[in-house]
Formats: C-alpha cells, sequence, structure tokens
C-alpha cells in the first residue's frame, strides 16, 4: 500500500526489497566473461582498439543507446515495450532546434525538449496505462505520429543556430572521461537504485509479473505505468540533447531505428522480454558489450553487415545458454499457475 | 462440447460486432473520400485498392495466426526480402516458372520451421528470436548480394502479380483463395483449433491432449507459406528486385492484424478481421493521396488513424476480456 | 559448462569471423583484378595498415545501396592505379549517428583520408572537423557537408540537375504548357531538395505556361511508389510531365505510366541506374534517364583524396587531373566538379554496367 500520495510515494525506499532470483546472476556473469574476452581478442586484433582516443569515441558513440536502454529497461520488466522512442528523440530534437532559434535562448529550447519529452511520455503512458491499449501497438501508432509531428514542424530540413558551448555535453570532456559518459552513469546508478531498492521498482517487476494480482495487491497499475512511460520520455528527451549537441544540429530524422537498438541490449543482458525480471546492470554490460564488438570488428575491417549477423547470433546464442530462457518458462509456468 | 460451444457462441457474438464495426468504418471511410474527391469511387480503382491489399492480407494472415499462439513474428520484412531476392534470381537464371514458384514456397516454409523450431525447442521468446533471425537475415542478404537488386526479369515473371483471368486480377483471386482457406481453417479443422487452444491456455491445451510443441511448429510453417505466397504476389509485380525491399514490412501486419481483433497477447483472432484491417491501412494510404495532404504531414495523420483504429480495436478487446473472463497475462 | 561452451563457440564465432572478415566478401574487388588492398592477413584480421601506402575509407550512405556500389568499383579500380590501402564500410541502414560512429572509429583508426557521402549536411560537420584536426583528409562526394571537410567531389550540381531535368522533361513533351509534378524519395537529401526547388523557380522563368502541381515526396520503395502514382493520375487526370528523382523509386513510376497506358501521353524524366531501366529504354516505356557516372563519382572521389593526402592539391587550385577521366574542373568552395549530368538514352544505354 503506498504511504505517500501520488508518484512521489512510488520513490520511497522500499525496506522489503525482493532480492532477484539467482538464475539472472549466470547472465550477468557469462556477459561479463564474454566482454573480458572479446575485450582482449579485440586488443590483440588491432592496436589501435586499445588506445584512449578509441575508447573515448567508441564510449561516445552508444551513449545516447544507453540512455534510452536504462528507461526501456524498466519498461520490459513491467512486461511492456515502448516502440516510439525513438520518434520521441526525433520531436524533441526538432523541438529544441526551433525553440532555440524562436526565442534565441538555449536554455528555453532544452526546457521546451524536455517538456516535449515527458508529453509524449504522457501520452504513451495514457494509451497503456489507463486505455489499456497493448503496448505493443499503442507505442507503434505513436512512433508515427511523434515521428510525423517531428517532419510536418520541422519540414525535414535540418535546423541549425546552437551556441558554441553546447557542443560541450556532446563533445567535451570533464575529467578526461567523455562528458555524456558521466551523465550516463549517474543516471545508471540512479536507475539501477531506484530498481533494486525502492518500491517502484518492486511495483513494476510485480506488474510484469502478473498484472491482475499486481492491481488487486493494492498497486496502482495505471499510475505506476504512467510514470514508467514518462520515465522513457523523459530519458529520450536526454538523448536527444546529448545528440543534438554532439552534431550541432537537429532533424526530424534522427533517432531512427533507436527501439530497436535499445531492445536489444536489454534483453540481451538479461532482462526477460515477458517481464518481471531484469537488471540494470545487465543491460550495462551488454551495452558496452555490443560497443566493443562493433567496434573491434570495425577495426578489424570486418563488413559492417557482417557485424549484423553476429549481433544476431550472439543475442540467440546469450539467450540459449543462459538458462535465462528456462527461467522465462518457469516463470510462465508459475504465473499461468496451470501446471 | 457444450462448455466449448457455449465459449465459441459467446466468442461470435463479440467478435462479429467488431468486424461489423470495421465494415463500418470502411464504408464511412469510402463514402467521405468519395465527397471530398469523385473520382475515387470508380471500379478501376476500387480493383486496384484489391490489388494492392493481395499480398498485405496473405501474409497478415500469416502473423495473425502466429500472434494468435501468443507469439509475434518480426523476422517477415527480411524473409520478405530473402525470398523475393530468391524468387527473382532464380527467375533470371532461367528456371521454369512452377519450378522457381514451388521452390519459393518451399523455402519460406523452411525458413517459417527454422524459426518455429527455434523458439519451441530453446523456448527463447518469440519476439526475440525472430528479431535475431531478421538481424541475420538481412545481413546475410548484403553479404550475398553485396547491394546489387536483381535486374532483367523475364517477361513471363510478372504474370502473377500483374496478370488477370477473365477480368480479375490474378493476385485478387489467390487472396480470395487464401483468405477462404484460412476462415474454414481456423474454425473449422483440428488444428485450427489447436492454435486458438494453445495460445489462449497452453497449459491447458497440453492437458488436453493437443502437442503443443507440434502445433507451434506447424503455425510458424504455414505462416512461412503464406509469406511466401504474399512474396510471389508482391515481387511479381516489380520490375526489379530492391535488396531490402522488405525492411519494416511486419509492421503493417501487425498492425493490420491488430485492427482486425487478433490480441497480441494470444488466444483470439479472425481472418475476416485481419483482411478488413489490411484493407483500412491501403484506404488510409490511398486517402492521403486523394486528399491531397501535404507530404510533410502524412506520417502523422498515419499515425493517427492507426491510433483511432487501434482505440477502436481496444475498446473491443475490453469488451470481450469482460465477457469472456479471461485472465490477463 | 554451458558457460564455458558459449563463451568457446563465440571465442570462435568471432575468431572465424574475423579471419574470412580480412579475406572479406570484397570479390568486386578481386574480379576486378586490381590490386587487393586487403592482403592476405593472416587469420585474426589485418593490423596496420601496410607500408606507406595512404589509407583511405570510403563511407557511403547505406551499404546494401547499389548506387553506392557502383561508386565502389570505380573507386577500387582508382585504389588499383594508385596503389593505396582502401576501404569501403559504412552503415547497413541510412541513419545519420551512425554514420559519425564510424567516423569516430576510423579516426581512431588512423586512417589518412575520409571520403563520405553525408546522410545529413548539417550533423555530419562537428565530426567531420574533428576529423580534420586529427589531420585526417576529409572528402565528400555525392552529398556535400556544411563545413568541416576539404574538398567536394560532385557528380553535377543539384541546381544544374534541376535544369535541365526540365529541359528534358519540356523537349519530350514537344509543348510547353503542360501540366506537371515533381516526385522526389526524400525531401530531407539536400541535392533532391535543391534540384527540385530549382527545377521549379527555372520553369516559372523559362516555361512560364506550364502548370506546376507539386512537389511530391514519394515512400523509397518501388512498390510503393507504383501504387503512389498509380493514384496520383487519377487524382490529376491531366498530368502531362513527370520529373523525379530517386533511382529506387523510378522503375515504380514507370511501370504505373505503363500500366495506365501513358506512355505516349506523359513526358517522363528520372534518374535510373543503366541496368535498373535498361529493359523500358529497349522496349520504349521509357526515352531518358538522367544521371550521372556513378562508377566514375567513386573514382574521382578516390583521386581527391589521394591528391589531397599527397599534397598535390592544394587550396586554391582549379582544376585536378583525374587519371582516365582527365582534367576536372574545381569551383569556389573547393568543389570539384565531375561534370553535367549524363543522359542515358537508347544510344549510349549499353556502354554502362552499374
Amino acid at each position: 500500500m503506498q504511504n505517500k500520495p501520488g508518484l512521489a510515494g512510488l520513490l520511497t525506499r522500499d525496506k522489503t526489497a525482493i532480492r532477484p532470483p539467482e538464475v539472472k546472476y549466470a547472465h550477468e556473469l557469462l556477459l561479463l566473461g564474454l566482454f573480458a574476452v572479446v575485450f582482449v581478442i579485440m586488443s590483440l586484433i588491432s592496436p589501435k582498439f586499445l588506445t584512449v582516443l578509441n575508447l573515448t569515441s567508441m564510449v561516445r558513440n552508444f551513449i545516447e543507446y544507453g540512455l534510452i536502454a536504462l528507461a526501456m529497461t524498466f519498461i520490459i520488466i513491467s512486461g511492456n515495450i515502448d516502440l516510439s522512442v525513438g520518434s520521441i528523440v526525433a520531436l524533441v530534437s526538432v523541438s529544441i532546434a526551433m525553440v532555440n532559434n524562436a526565442t534565441g535562448s538555449l536554455g528555453a529550447g532544452l526546457a521546451a525538449g524536455v517538456a516535449v519529452g515527458l508529453a509524449c511520455g504522457a501520452v504513451n503512458g495514457l494509451l497503456v496505462g489507463y486505455a489499456r491499449v497493448p503496448a505493443f501497438v499503442a507505442t507503434l501508432a505513436t512512433q508515427f505520429i511523434f515521428h510525423g509531428l517531428a517532419l510536418g514542424i520541422s519540414h525535414a530540413e535540418s535546423i541549425t543556430g546552437f551556441p558554441q558551448g553546447f557542443s560541450f555535453i556532446g563533445i567535451g570532456k570533464i575529467l578526461g572521461l567523455p562528458t555524456q559518459l558521466w551523465i550516463f552513469l549517474v543516471c545508471a546508478v540512479i536507475f539501477s537504485f531506484v530498481l533494486n531498492k525502492t518500491k517502484f521498482g518492486r511495483y513494476i517487476r510485480a506488474i510484469g509479473f502478473n498484472p491482475e494480482s499486481a492491481y488487486y495487491s493494492g498497486i496502482n497499475v495505471s499510475r505506476v505505468l504512467l510514470a514508467d512511460y514518462l520515465v522513457a520520455g523523459l530519458m529520450s528527451a536526454l538523448a536527444a540533447i546529448v545528440l543534438v549537441s554532439r552534431v550541432a544540429s537537429a532533424r526530424a530524422t534522427f533517432g531512427t531505428g533507436m527501439d530497436t537498438i535499445a531492445i536489444t541490449a536489454v534483453v540481451l543482458g538479461g532482462t526477460s522480454i515477458a517481464g518481471g525480471y531484469g537488471s540494470i546492470r545487465g543491460t550495462i554490460v551488454a551495452l558496452f558489450l555490443t560497443g566493443i564488438i562493433k567496434n573491434g570488428l570495425t577495426l578489424a575491417r570486418v563488413p559492417s553487415e557482417v557485424s549484423t549477423v553476429i549481433l544476431g547470433a550472439l543475442l540467440l546464442v546469450s539467450i540459449i545458454f543462459s538458462g535465462n530462457a528456462k527461467s522465462w518458462l518457469n516463470i510462465v509456468k508459475v504465473r499461468k499457475g496451470k501446471q | 462440447m457444450r462448455w466449448a460451444a457455449e465459449r465459441s457462441m459467446n466468442m461470435k457474438h463479440l467478435i462479429k460486432s467488431r468486424e461489423f464495426i470495421l465494415t463500418l468504418f470502411i464504408l464511412v471511410m469510402v463514402t467521405l473520400i468519395t465527397l471530398i474527391n469523385p473520382a475515387f469511387f470508380d471500379p478501376k480503382n476500387l480493383m486496384d485498392i484489391m490489388r494492392n491489399v493481395s499480398y498485405t492480407t496473405i501474409a497478415a494472415l500469416g502473423m495473425s495466426m502466429v500472434m494468435i499462439t501468443g507469439g509475434i513474428d518480426v523476422s517477415m520484412g527480411a524473409v520478405l526480402s530473402a525470398l523475393a531476392l530468391s524468387c527473382g534470381a532464380m527467375a533470371v537464371g532461367g528456371l521454369p516458372q512452377p519450378v522457381y514458384l514451388l521452390l519459393t514456397v518451399l523455402l519460406g516454409a523452411a525458413v517459417g520451421c527454422v524459426n518455429g523450431f527455434f523458439i519451441v525447442k530453446t523456448k527463447v521468446p518469440p519476439m526475440i528470436c525472430t528479431l535475431a533471425v531478421s538481424s541475420i537475415v538481412s545481413g546475410t542478404i548484403i553479404v550475398i548480394t553485396n547491394g546489387k537488386w536483381v535486374i532483367g526479369l523475364p517477361e513471363s515473371f510478372n504474370l502473377i502479380g500483374k496478370g488477370s483471368i477473365g477480368g480479375l486480377p490474378i493476385s485478387v483471386l489467390i487472396m480470395t483463395a487464401v483468405l477462404a482457406w484460412n476462415i474454414w481453417f481456423m474454425s473449422r479443422s483440428r488444428l485450427g483449433r489447436n492454435i486458438y487452444a494453445v495460445g489462449g491456455n497452453p497449459g491447458a491445451a497440453r492437458l488436453s491432449g493437443v502437442n503443443v510443441d507440434r502445433t507451434l511448429i506447424l503455425t510458424y510453417m504455414i505462416s512461412g507459406i503464406l509469406l511466401a505466397i504474399a512474396t510471389i504476389v508482391y515481387c511479381t509485380r516489380l520490375a526489379s528486385i530492391v535488396t531490402d525491399c522488405g525492411t519494416n514490412f511486419h509492421i503493417p501486419l501487425i498492425a493490420a492484424a491488430t485492427i482486425g481483433g487478433t490480441s497480441i497477447l494470444g488466444g483470439s483472432g479472425r481472418p475476416v478481421g485481419t483482411f478488413l484491417g489490411a484493407l483500412i491501412l491501403e484506404l488510409f494510404r490511398t486517402a492521403l493521396v486523394y486528399l491531397k495532404i501535404s507530404t510533410y504531414w502524412e506520417q502523422a495523420v498515419q499515425g493517427g488513424l492507426i491510433l483511432f483504429a487501434v482505440l477502436l480495436g481496444a475498446i473491443s478487446i475490453i469488451n470481450s476480456k469482460k465477457a469472456v473472463g479471461a485472465d490477463a497475462k | 559448462m554451458k558457460k564455458y561452451l558459449a563463451i568457446f563457440t563465440v571465442f570462435m564465432m568471432v575468431l572465424s569471423l574475423c579471419a574470412c572478415g580480412s579475406s572479406a566478401p570484397k570479390e568486386v574487388q578481386e574480379s576486378k583484378g586490381s590490386e587487393s588492398s586487403q592482403g592476405e592477413a593472416a587469420p585474426g584480421g589485418d593490423k596496420a595498415p601496410e607500408g606507406d601506402k595512404p589509407t583511405i575509407v570510403m563511407i557511403p550512405q547505406a551499404i546494401g545501396n547499389e548506387f553506392y556500389v557502383a561508386g565502389q568499383q570505380g573507386a577500387i579500380a582508382a585504389a588499383g592505379e594508385l596503389g593505396i590501402d582502401f576501404i569501403y564500410d559504412g552503415p547497413t541502414s541510412p541513419q545519420v549517428d551512425q554514420q559519425v560512429e564510424f567516423i569516430n572509429t576510423y579516426i581512431a583508426a588512423g586512417v589518412d583520408a575520409i571520403c563520405i557521402a553525408p546522410l545529413d549536411s548539417n550533423a555530419i560537420a562537428p565530426i567531420l572537423q574533428e576529423a580534420r584536426d586529427a589531420g585526417i583528409k576529409v572528402i565528400t562526394y555525392d552529398i556535400d557537408a556544411s563545413s568541416g571537410r576539404d574538398w567536394y567531389m560532385t557528380p553535377c550540381v543539384a541546381t544544374r540537375y534541376g535544369e535541365v531535368i526540365v529541359d528534358y522533361m519540356v523537349e519530350q513533351a514537344g509543348a510547353s504548357d503542360i501540366e506537371w509534378i515533381f516526385l522526389v524519395e526524400s525531401l530531407g537529401d539536400e541535392f533532391q531538395k535543391a534540384a527540385a526547388e530549382r527545377a521549379v523557380a527555372y520553369a516559372a522563368e523559362k516555361y512560364p505556361d506550364l502548370v506546376f502541381h507539386d512537389i511530391k515526396q514519394l515512400t523509397q520503395s518501388q512498390d510503393a511508389a507504383y501504387k503512389e502514382v498509380t493514384d496520383l493520375l487519377k487524382v490529376y487526370p491531366n498530368l502531362r510531365g513527370v520529373c523525379s528523382i530517386g533511382t529506387i523509386i523510378f522503375p515504380g513510376i514507370i511501370e504505373a505510366i505503363k500500366d495506365t497506358n501513358n506512355v505516349d501521353k506523359i513526358a517522363n524524366v528520372g534518374m535510373g541506374t543503366p541496368n535498373a531501366i535498361r529493359g523500358y529504354i529497349k522496349d520504349g516505356s521509357l526515352k531518358t534517364s538522367l544521371m550521372w557516372d556513378a562508377v566514375d563519382m567513386g573514382y574521382a572521389a578516390i583521386y581527391t583524396a589521394y591528391n589531397s593526402v599527397t599534397g598535390t592539391l592544394k587550396e586554391g587550385d582549379t582544376t585536378l587531373d583525374c587519371g582516365k577521366l582527365g582534367t576536372l574542373q574545381i569551383s569556389e568552395g573547393g568543389i570539384i566538379i565531375q561534370g553535367d549530368p549524363l543522359a542515358f538514352e537508347a544510344g549510349n544505354i549499353d556502354n554502362y554496367d552499374f
């Protein structure tokens, strides 16, 4: 039961946090082992791999996906999905740029972007949480709508006009590490904390496990899902800010395909697509693993289409061998209470 | 048996009303567009619409079957590209038409079997398995073709896509035949009933003697065959086969099935609904051209229309769930 | 046990794919007989670039795109003539952030020059500037970047294309008071946008009696274009002229005009690769395809890059000696022009293979 009203109540510390089952750790260990192995291989293959320049630029490449993947982890744990994140990035990017140009103030632009991101998240949350539209179809439709809006208001043009200092987020460094990496790390810590130690984390796991019983045990499912999607909208906005800062421009074509990459990272990281179980740690390791594979293969002059095949196979292999699949089946059996 | 009969009568009652709503929606749309632009209501134009919707319907029926079992197949886009390229390549290579058409169908069946087999034996959730297959297939396509299109198709290639018999386009005839078969299959055959059972409640299905594994594999195989037939109808309309012609093809399929009443959670869905869903999507697309909507706003309008149709559908889903008393996953 | 099995499997997978990656499926390269720049590297992939050959990487908008594959052919030929270490790599789907990713990686790999066909002229500029700051020569080809590049190799000037295509359409129609329309694949593509807008303006200046309807963006798919053009012909029943830019949509447009029996009534000029439209030229459904030699485009891009790296090509030069293409003009702003738009017609269609 919630003691405090509203969304704030969801963030209270949960003293009875359920420990995730052992089987999940197996998957994470596998990933970490894989990461170590691949890292060593890549370093051996190309002398350029283990350079500061390469490692920092490699990290920059996937932070945007990472920010979205963090939020996507929550959404998938709750048994849902969000296909519209890429389109939200597009719409937010365009909004930031247009407001920046219209008001001459970057701050106003950023605020507008965040507002737009939250609004989009709210739309998704209302559709899935309150109107009970299946998440796949709802976010599929909003994917079109948001992207279409971005196209419509920007006329498919690229918009510039940002102050020089803005690039700091995307291209700058703090204490030797890329700025966006710090942003990502802070977010990762917050997300991990929320998932494992607060009521909200427990609620989304419960909803993912079985929405009906979650409802009957007093969880306001609709509100939690709304918060879930608001977070996704917010993180998409953040990713958009990093992206726009990196390329010093905005266009409605940004963000296409980000949803698939984020979902792949989440699932590769051990989160069950059926909902109920998952970890932020896994998502982060999966992200880094995918990053070094792509980077290493490119340096090794492996054609990018072959990379695509390898990553697809990796997804399959990791799920099969980690035993995660078996646990999913157990969950489904238990949840359905039928066997 | 009486228990089953009662259940199906309840479902039939509700779903009939859903299909009724969809048909009504279509009639309203057609009327509105015709009022704005009378050129729309032309027999030739209407037949064109049927022709356009033919391959989407056939493939959507396959997707619908997969969704009814509680799964999903996001590899259909990449597989369509692969099948189309193979079909074209075989035609250019000089194989006789019946041969390469048959081989394409067999290839589709094989891919479906592989998907089904993987999903059943490794217990990987269908979405992930087909997502991985999609990556692998699309990467492999580029490795094999290096991006080159298949060109130089023989004249006879376009027979199915563009030909007519007795005034009716072959593609429409094929669609009608497949649709009729699917309606019979899903409601009257044992395998069809098993598909609903597996999707609705796999545990109970297994306990009542249904071989769940075999049903699933067969479902994916049939879906693969349907996809192959759809690919044939699709690529025989073309002059050359582009390497990524099928990209994102699975999206309208899922949309069509969902609008038509197939629940993404499994257990319900009817072929006629899927057909109507596909028809509505095609009408949306055509309407945008006839209404001269500015290019920039097309996508937003399309998304809005899909959302509207989906909301219509969502109401039906809630109603049907309440009435039948099924519990959500 | 399973875990170790999995790790071992992936290990072998990665190793073997690296091995096959270095003797890469760049059969085009091998079969052309030109010097294989990948070398016979041992399993484990290629190491540092060989000797003191400059390393030049070419990044198209997307890997599986036949148009850019043609450019690759020309580039490989040039690489062979000049003796450079040539890499062709890029995203599997045309995403601008993926292009940025590739450039990042190649900066770290320390190549000597990058030839890129940007998807987004503005978005690519910062990262290109970073490359230049790292000492890498940056050449854009096909589409320009808004800044951050040393040279831009354009197959033809976009605005010139717009003018020429209108001329061809009017000539084919035999009248200058027809209704016409301009179709593109993507309004986000700078070339298409510039050409289309110039075409409309030019038509208004030179052929004031033409009735212009719209610049319409079609879905980038042959089948969708077919459907959309069929519908457009019903919406505008008196349409007599169609100009289009887009190699993927063009066959769809031609088929739509063909199937509605409008070949003789509608003047149709667009951009199609010779291999894709040869059939139509031969059977008379199409008179002209306006494009350029995409193979030469890649050839010229590599020549530009090479000369830039060796210092032969310097700021302020007005011409470039481009091997078998002869001398190319360089216009202000570092723009190297491959030539005028090239018309593929019955007379010359068999001379090209891409």
